[in-house]
């Protein structure tokens, strides 16, 4: 880095070469965590499971019912038992799966666009925009974001697509404002000054100096937020809003198997297990990557 | 009651963490006589707070150690007293001034339980609670702080005004030692020479033994009898305040360091800064650790450390004083 | 002081028309009509207009909004549901104090075994006696409640027949909601507790409690406690607030007849005073709790006492 910098095709070698780096040194920190790896893998292992559920017990095994085979215990043909209508409660979990984890992961991913994008924004630009983007915040923070959710949902009809929308806009404000304050003070920082100072556009600014060094925070709270949204979505499926029956979720399995709670507890169990196994599994890989993304927020 | 409070004995400090360690502070050793001030000097780094939270083992609990060294507090190795002990000596006996007294002070307790609550630890004259409250309106007035204010909370102090808290806090309990921890780096100047004087004032009238750390060399001449020069936690240069400022004899860096102030008496000259930046102390040079900067180095000093050179009451780690004058090798003690 | 509690109050104005303006709306998009959903799918066309209209649906859409806001401000008057025919108001009435005792007992549950074990973490950092605590704590904290509850429920109501799954007919009726609920917000309590407290030990002022020789149990409960209190104090408000009518599934779980199935009822059934009077006193509750939240800070924290009462002379 000695000499000068006097092209931007150098300038993006360097970055590029930085950022190798930095991946490079965030993967031997997590390495080291155990822990972390555990959740990591088994994340993988519920996504690899997810995408290849078609192979593994096709869809119609889920959904074909069987009044012959009713609520029988777990045997080497149906792994997790069969549910109330005879169908196969470990097709239906695996098939869930899918489901869950997407609703999971694209509500997520779309929040962190929207919530980035919009409190970068504010952050940066302030002034009027930031007072009535924080006080419309306000507004949505004083609704429990479950029964906004709901409400939106009841509104667009069921369907996976509107669960996805219900959950992510009620999900942005929060984000926003985590986003704002990474902004805000990232935009003290003496270097976005000097950048000012030289006359960097304000875009450029935002886009290249102050994102790039929330990104800790936004993945961070990306990876806390998939966890968050797969039991958003499963309280929902609880609830009975959202997923158009017979199509299995995670959560309309735990509430389909309540009502054999006494005699068959295994159909309330299974698919809760699953609940409980990924959102623990993504907490604990969410955890290690904050500890290895900035080891100063050890803790 | 000897004369001797201090004796600390090829203390080193490491710190450790799951990717290096950082030799902190490397073999040093000192004395310091009662009521004796010693200024230990250095710039930002060298290992002047390790050595002072060292003496008063309040380093970090799970990365600072210390490998190996004696520190004798009054006849007493402090780096195996244990814990209760320890707590005994701490505010009692030993007491510590903080660099910033905006974050020392704890900003939800007032200040006067501040005060009376060293006074409450070390209370081997069973005062009871009036009495406690009638010494810490002393430690206010002696202070310059009217007492009124005990009941005020940090932040409605000054700057000076909190370090004057401390140094109340410090002096509550009569220690024999006073290890202030450059009291005044984070004031004002004028507010500077206020505290320093004060300080001053109160260790004669006490009679306290002090360990004033800085990196102001004004600060050291006003104060104290003794100086120590720290470079990369290893002391450079030991000796008497005339030693230092007197005597032309120096290390290369302590010549630096002086070459480094500006000086109102010879006028116009330029400031002769020291190039270049203190080592990195989880990799220091197999060397002397000021050869990379230093203007008068040779091939040895890059490769083996230098013995220690004493003349009287002043010695200096450089093998440049080598076969000079009235200097003596030491042979290495460890 | 007073002041600041009255500009806080006078905020919650814009929040609360905001709130119910929202709310409105998106009840207003929930397709059909709620005459048709009353009478069901057998009814005459007549008789469902004639329902719409005696519910006042048939108006336009600011008129409504118009006539229940002001119904709401000047008569303190939150409409009749249109599924019971019953005063709004009444009806939350009953049910906001299961919401109150459900919530509170979950936040006592939690702040009980979260916050002494959080500290206790924080003290013994990277042991056996903080990771086994921090790793249950992240489990419990990425656990739904109602899945807690459905546990709990297996065991001490179907297999142990201890408590009666629902209903409050009597106290004992609270106690697997309370842990069902406490549980998750313990973890993240004790978690944020943890992260809290370990900030705070490393603070200057706490290695000052030590050079004055306090013990270790002084400097970490009388010199970082306090300071550390404040961010888990705002989090306890915080989830207290969420879970008076956020607790939903846990509500319907245990059969409590409590402020967030009310709602829930009503978005089923588009009755929208139902919706927007419930969630309207939700807002106001939410609000008074994070008020309260900040002038608890007042009592803990003398640099934010004094903001209040500034004018109060020279400091």
């Amino acid at each position: 880095m000695s000499g000068r910098i006097n092209s931007a095709a150098t300038e993006t070698e360097v970055l590029i070469f930085k950022k190798e780096n930095r991946l490079k040194e965030i993967w031997r920190r997590l390495k080291k965590d155990k822990l972390a790896l555990a959740g990591l893998f088994l994340v993988c292992f519920f996504i690899i499971m997810a995408i290849f559920a078609e192979l593994i017990v096709p869809y119609a095994a889920a959904v074909t019912i069987n009044p012959h085979n009713r609520l029988a215990r777990p045997t080497n043909e149906f792994i997790f038992g069969t549910d109330g209508f005879g169908r196969d409660l470990f097709a239906r979990c695996l098939h869930g799966a899918r489901v869950s984890l997407s609703i999971g992961f694209i509500t997520a991913i779309a929040t962190a666009i929207a919530g980035s994008i919009i409190g970068a924004i504010v952050g940066y630009v302030g002034g009027k925009l930031d007072d009535i983007v924080m006080r419309a915040l306000d507004i949505f923070s004083a609704i429990p974001s479950i029964l906004f959710a709901m409400a939106v949902v009841a509104a667009m009809g069921p369907g996976i697509f509107n669960i996805c929308v219900a959950i992510t806009v009620t999900s942005i404000p929060g984000f926003v404002r985590i986003v704002r304050s990474a902004v805000l003070g990232i935009a003290e920082q003496e270097y976005i000054e000097a950048c000012r100072a030289g006359g960097t556009s304000t875009a450029r600014i935002l886009f290249r100096h102050v994102l790039p060094n929330a990104v800790g925070t936004l993945i961070v709270n990306t990876t806390a937020n998939v966890s968050q949204m797969i039991l958003t979505a499963a309280i929902l499926s609880f609830l009975g809003l959202g997923i158009n029956p017979p199509q299995p979720e995670w959560g309309s399995l735990v509430s389909e198997g309540r009502e054999f709670l006494r005699t068959a507890p295994h159909l309330t169990l299974f698919p809760g297990l699953m609940i409980c196994l990924a959102s623990f599994a993504i907490s604990v890989f969410g955890d290690g990557l904050r500890d290895a993304l900035d080891p100063r927020l050890r803790t | 009651m000897s004369e001797n409070l201090l004796t600390v004995k090829n203390l080193s400090v490491e710190y450790r963490t799951d990717l290096e360690t950082v030799k902190a502070v490397n073999n040093i050793s000192f004395t310091l006589n009662r009521g004796e001030t010693l200024g230990l000097v250095g710039e930002t780094g060298a290992g002047k707070t390790t050595t002072a939270l060292a003496l008063m083992r309040l380093l970090p609990e799970y990365t600072g150690r210390i490998p190996n060294g004696e520190i004798i507090f009054d006849e007493k190795n402090l780096v195996t007293a244990s814990d209760a002990e320890m707590r005994m000596i701490r505010g009692g006996r030993i007491a510590m001034i903080f660099q910033d007294p905006m974050t020392s002070l704890n900003p939800v307790m007032s200040v006067g339980d501040q005060i009376s609550e060293a006074l409450e630890f070390h209370n081997e004259l069973k005062r009871n609670k009036e009495e406690i409250g009638k010494r810490v309106d002393e430690v206010l007035n002696m202070v310059g702080i009217p007492p009124g204010r005990k009941y005020d909370y940090p932040h409605q102090f000054s700057g000076g005004m909190k370090q004057r808290v401390v140094i109340a806090m410090a002096l509550a309990c009569e220690p024999d030692l006073l290890i202030a921890d450059e009291p005044t780096t984070a004031l004002d100047v004028t507010i500077q020479a206020q505290v320093i004087n004060m300080i001053r004032e109160l260790r004669d009238r006490l009679g306290t033994a002090m360990i004033m750390i800085t990196h102001d060399l004004g600060i050291v001449a006003q104060t104290c009898d003794n100086v120590a020069v720290m470079y990369a936690g290893e002391l450079i240069e030991v000796g008497t305040a005339a030693d230092i400022y007197k005597s032309g004899d120096h290390h290369p860096y302590t010549a630096g360091l002086f070459g480094s102030i500006p000086n109102l008496k010879t006028r116009s000259r330029r400031l002769t800064p020291i190039p270049g930046l203190m080592p990195d102390m989880s990799n220091l040079p197999p060397g002397c650790s000021f050869s990379p900067r230093c203007p008068n180095r040779n091939e040895l000093c890059e490769t083996t450390r230098s013995s220690i050179y004493r003349n009287g009451t002043h010695a200096v780690n450089c093998r440049l004083f080598d076969g000079r004058g009235r200097w003596i090798k030491e042979e290495k003690a460890q | 002081m007073h002041r600041f509690i009255i500009r806080r109050l006078l905020m919650l104005i814009p929040i609360v028309l905001g709130v119910s303006l929202l709310i409105f709306m998106i009840i207003d998009m929930i397709p059909g009509d709620p005459g048709s959903m009353l009478l069901g799918a057998g009814a005459r066309q007549e008789d469902i207009d004639m329902l719409n209209e005696e519910l006042g649906y048939n108006q336009p859409f600011f008129r409504r909004y118009a006539n229940y806001m002001g119904n709401a401000i000047f008569r303190f008057d939150l409409g009749r549901s249109y599924a019971t025919k019953r005063p709004v108001l009444d009806e939350i009435g009953n049910r906001l104090p299961v919401s109150l005792i459900v919530a509170s007992s979950a936040i006592f549950f939690s702040l009980i075994v979260g916050v002494p074990i959080g500290v206790l973490s924080a003290v013994k950092q990277n042991t056996l006696a903080d990771r086994i605590p921090t790793g249950l704590a992240l489990l419990l904290s990425s656990q739904p409640g109602f899945l807690i509850g459905i546990v709990l429920m297996l065991i001490f109501s179907l297999r142990l027949n201890l408590i009666t799954p629902h209903g409050i007919a009597n106290w004992t009726n609270y106690i697997m909601p309370m842990v069902s609920l406490g549980l998750p917000n313990a973890g993240r309590q004790l978690r944020f507790t943890r992260s809290s407290m370990l900030e705070t030990i490393r603070q200057d002022y706490v290695r000052t409690a030590r050079a004055k020789g306090a013990t270790e149990r002084t400097a970490i409960w009388r010199h970082a406690m306090k300071n550390a209190l404040l961010p888990v104090i705002t989090i306890a408000g915080n989830n207290f607030g969420v879970l008076i009518g956020g607790a939903i599934a846990t509500e319907t779980l245990f059969g409590l007849p409590g402020l967030g199935s009310f709602i829930v009822t009503g978005i089923r059934s588009k009755d929208v005073p139902v919706v927007t009077g419930g969630i309207i006193v939700f807002a106001i509750i939410f609000a008074l709790v994070m008020l309260a939240v900040d002038v608890s800070y007042a009592f803990v924290d003398p640099r934010i006492r004094a903001k209040y009462i500034r004018r109060k002379g020279l400091a």
